[in-house]
């Protein structure tokens, strides 16, 4: 239910905009600008990345039952696209009430940080309850070496201290999932693995409590999500669990190479510069600027499209009441480059966030 | 005398282990004499700790080919569980960066496994040569024979690397090989003095029972059945990954009471950790599995070994049936056996290589690329779909062309007659393959009709004798299920306590 109500909130949004594939993209979190762009454009933000391991045969699949169910109708072009039928509507005002509140995704911002966040407390509690007793032939459920690695440097500080700080994580976790509701509480503290105590795989945990095994793992991460926000904002209250997460700041989510394009900016080297020395195409620095523009709170918009250019593309857009860059593009004067739109867009629809 | 001493020791100092097993010692020692071996070992008999011991005793690195990615990653971490951590297991799924960190290294370790595949590359290669070589294994030698029933085409390059790589001395390992595959290793590798080890793999306290059914839904009952009546630790084979799912489903409803749940190769790496560990564990009482489970898996008190689906041929059988009774208690094997059963194998052998018509298509498509001058795609991945292939019947094909010089690198020669007489070749390579996996689908239809014992000829292709047996022999020489009565695995108090108690008693473990 969840899953369906998702995918058809995103059509309902998108409509023929789009292709399904954007959406596909979407829930996975591709790590392009049009699909963060996209995001924002749509006010999918929270979706962003909230389903990785979503298959693209499974996505299909789900589509064409929807479709089935009259909930969906296919266009076919030289892609797809699927509009929103009548039924819609009435069915996800339906089932809004029946299915999960579904309401506290923050993909966009989250969606990094999710899995390490999950995984380190994953394995940390496992690690922490094994040598407490004693046993060290334990398997550990994650094997993602960084994630390994983190919590083996996080274990030898608190090596000796075990019931100390297990006991502190109970109190943590007991006063806030004390917020969530008694099955989502359920089946996070049924995942968690404990001294030779394996937790539950999201099929079993699927078959114990009668959800499908995409809104399992779409409540876990609303779960999540809901607990990181809390943990930004009462990190008096939770020490350890902030703990776990307090050295992944926002230009981590930045990608790699971003990253890199955003430190040359700030030592003032320009965007041709950047792009010879590092050898890339200066599309690919323009993609950087966009991607940067959409974390950085300050970010300076006068220096790549003067005032004036903001107020043409801004009407174009109003005019063409479409976010298409093409049909904005032949609205604007010749000078203005599609980067600028893209730039001026990426910043408005944060704005409108 | 004294060596022996030093042995067992070092044996329990390493491993924890205080004696060795059947067959263990006398490879150990002959391997470090520096002698070539070739150890065949029934599954469960502990056949790792053949080439594990020498590895930490040895001066230098021992290198381990393995043809599966997950078993390699499940033997180096049941390795650092024991805290030798002077282990890696290096293949292609690895993230780049972290493989060029191990390169760095390559002198650190005692223990490298490696997959076929990365050994085929230059660069690995070159850093191998600058590394001291102490051990060569192959696992799973049977892979390099094609007779063997788990033919790998890497595999047969691996008598250059071991030359490439100064000729360390080598131990070729197998749980099943036949004496016809056991001479095919030993000429492939190029090991005339190879000295043999081979140990019976029967075992005295399984019971085989083959069990005829009509369709799916009697064998559902017949599970269910049994099942019922029968608490214990148990495997159920299956042919199929959506078959396990559903199975398990079926089964779950209709016995509420025991634990299942379900396990393929299609699973997300951390829930199939999780379920393995959870049967390991003894929080699970059933498993509906493919041939993925197993390997590498060492549960003593498995009760019970099913086949729902037939298996492809004797060898994996006796491998699967092998993960019952490792406690030496007495162990059921069943198959079921439906006559509708017989296009599940047959389609699967069909499809394990590619078809005339697509090996036709290739070729054309080949010349094309030729004609427009172009290469081939980079990416393997990209190729086997652009040739609708999977990714085992690229790697044979490819394989086939480096042979004939057709391709290096990705860049295509072309050279009409020798083409045309390479895919003559090919194509009756994949007719002999074929042929060879219809004749083992032969053996075991015969066997499954067999009026004779079953055991006796389960065994008669792989060993001269079989042992006497403990209990009931099998279905033909007479067993009754009321005779056999295996201690039950105790009911689970059902403790659906709410999530803060959970919480509680995961956490704080004594304070409930
Ligand atoms: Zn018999």
């Amino acid at each position: 239910m969840i899953f369906h109500s998702i995918l058809l909130e995103c059509c309902n949004r998108i409509q023929m905009e789009r292709t399904a594939s954007s959406i596909y993209h979407l829930l996975r979190g591709r790590r392009s600008i049009q699909t963060v762009q996209d995001a924002h454009l749509f006010q999918l933000e929270r979706y962003f990345g909230i389903y990785k391991s979503l298959t693209r045969q499974h996505f299909n699949q789900t589509m064409n039952e929807l479709q089935l169910k009259g909930l969906l109708h296919r266009i076919d072009t030289e892609q797809t696209f699927y509009q929103t039928t009548r039924e819609t509507s009435k069915w996800i005002a339906t089932n809004k009430q029946v299915s999960f509140p579904f309401t506290s995704y923050e993909g966009l911002a989250y969606h990094e940080i999710t899995d390490v966040f999950l995984d380190r407390l994953v394995l940390l509690i496992q690690t922490l309850t094994n040598s407490k007793m004693d046993y060290f032939s334990f398997i550990p459920v994650i094997d993602k070496p960084l994630i390994v690695g983190w919590v083996k440097s996080v274990y030898r500080r608190l090596k000796g201290e075990e019931a100390k700080f297990l006991a502190i994580i109970f109190q943590e976790l007991r006063k806030i999932l004390h917020h969530f509701s008694k099955v989502e509480a359920g089946i996070f503290v049924d995942r968690l693995t404990g001294y030779q105590s394996y937790g539950m795989s999201i099929d079993q945990l699927s078959a114990k409590y009668g959800q499908s095994v995409d809104d399992i793992q779409l409540i876990i991460i609303n779960l999540v999500h809901r607990l990181l926000s809390t943990l930004y904002h009462e990190k008096d209250n939770y020490p350890f669990l902030t703990f776990i997460i307090n050295d992944l700041t926002s230009t981590t989510r930045l990608s790699n190479s971003a990253f890199q394009t955003y430190q040359h900016l700030q030592q003032g080297v320009t965007i041709e510069n950047i792009a010879r020395n590092r050898n890339l195409k200066i599309n690919t620095i323009h993609d950087h600027l966009i991607e940067i523009a959409l974390y950085e709170t300050n970010f300076p918009l006068h220096h790549y499209v003067n005032p004036a250019e903001q107020q043409e593309i801004l009407n174009a857009v109003k005019q063409t009441s479409s976010s298409k860059l093409r049909d904005i593009k032949q609205q604007v004067n010749d000078s203005i480059s599609y980067f600028q739109i893209r730039l001026v867009l990426a910043l408005q629809h944060k704005q409108l966030k | 005398m004294n060596q022996q001493v030093t042995l067992e020791q070092e044996l329990n100092k390493h491993f924890h282990y205080s004696s060795f097993r059947l067959g263990q010692k006398e490879i150990i020692e002959d391997v470090l004499q520096g002698k070539d071996v070739l150890g065949i070992l029934p599954t469960g008999s502990g056949k790792s700790i053949c080439y594990q011991l020498p590895a930490m005793l040895l001066d230098g690195v021992t290198i381990v080919v393995s043809p599966l990615i997950s078993l390699m990653i499940d033997q180096v971490k049941q390795l650092k569980a024991i805290q030798i951590k002077q282990v890696v297991a290096l293949n292609s799924f690895m993230d780049p960066s972290e493989r060029k960190k191990v390169y760095k290294n390559l002198h650190a370790y005692k223990l490298i496994y490696i997959s076929p595949e990365l050994l085929q590359q230059e660069e690995i290669i070159r850093l191998l040569q600058r590394t001291k070589i102490s051990l060569f294994v192959i696992d799973e030698a049977h892979c390099i024979s094609q007779w063997g029933h788990e033919f790998r085409p890497d595999y047969l390059k691996l008598n250059m690397i071991i030359e490439k790589l100064n000729n360390p001395r080598t131990l070729a390992l197998s749980a099943t090989a036949t004496p016809t595959v056991q001479q095919d290793i030993i000429d492939l590798l190029n090991k005339p003095k190879m000295i043999k080890h081979v140990y019976p793999m029967d075992r005295s306290n399984l019971s085989f029972c083959i069990e005829e059914v009509s369709n799916d839904q009697e064998k559902l009952e017949y599970l269910t059945q049994h099942l019922k009546t029968y608490h214990v630790s148990t495997l159920i084979y299956f042919s199929s990954r959506i078959a396990t799912e559903n199975i398990a489903k079926l089964l779950s409803e209709k016995l509420p009471e025991r634990k299942i749940a379900f396990y393929h190769g299609g699973m997300e790496q951390m829930d199939r950790i999780t379920i393995q560990q959870q049967f390991m564990n003894d929080q699970l009482d059933i498993i509906c599995c493919t041939s993925a489970f197993g390997m590498g898996i060492n549960k003593g008190n498995i009760r019970f070994v099913i086949h729902y689906h037939l298996p492809l041929q004797l060898e994996s059988y006796i491998q699967e049936v092998g993960r019952a009774g490792r406690d030496g208690k007495s162990s059921v094997c069943l198959l079921l056996f439906s006559n509708k059963d017989l296009f599940i194998p047959l389609n699967m052998i069909k499809n394990e290589l590619p078809s005339e018509q697509i090996l036709t298509f290739i070729y054309k498509y080949l010349s094309r690329l030729v004609s427009e001058r172009k290469e081939l795609p980079n990416n393997e991945v990209e190729i086997a779909n652009l040739f609708q292939l999977n990714e085992i019947q690229w790697r044979f094909l490819r394989f086939q062309f480096e042979k004939h010089g057709m391709i290096a690198n990705n860049r295509i020669n072309f050279q009409e007659e020798k083409w045309k007489q390479s895919y003559q070749e090919i194509k009756q390579l994949i007719k002999d393959r074929t042929s060879i996996k219809e004749q083992k689908l032969n053996e075991i239809l015969q066997w499954i009709h067999e009026l004779g014992c079953l055991r006796k000829n389960l065994y008669k292709n792989f060993q001269p004798a079989y042992s006497m047996v403990d209990d009931q022999c099998c279905s033909n020489c007479g067993f009754s299920w009321s005779e056999w009565n295996p201690v039950q695995t105790k009911k689970a108090v059902n403790e659906e306590a709410d999530w803060e108690s959970k919480l509680r008693k995961l956490l704080l473990m004594n304070a409930l």
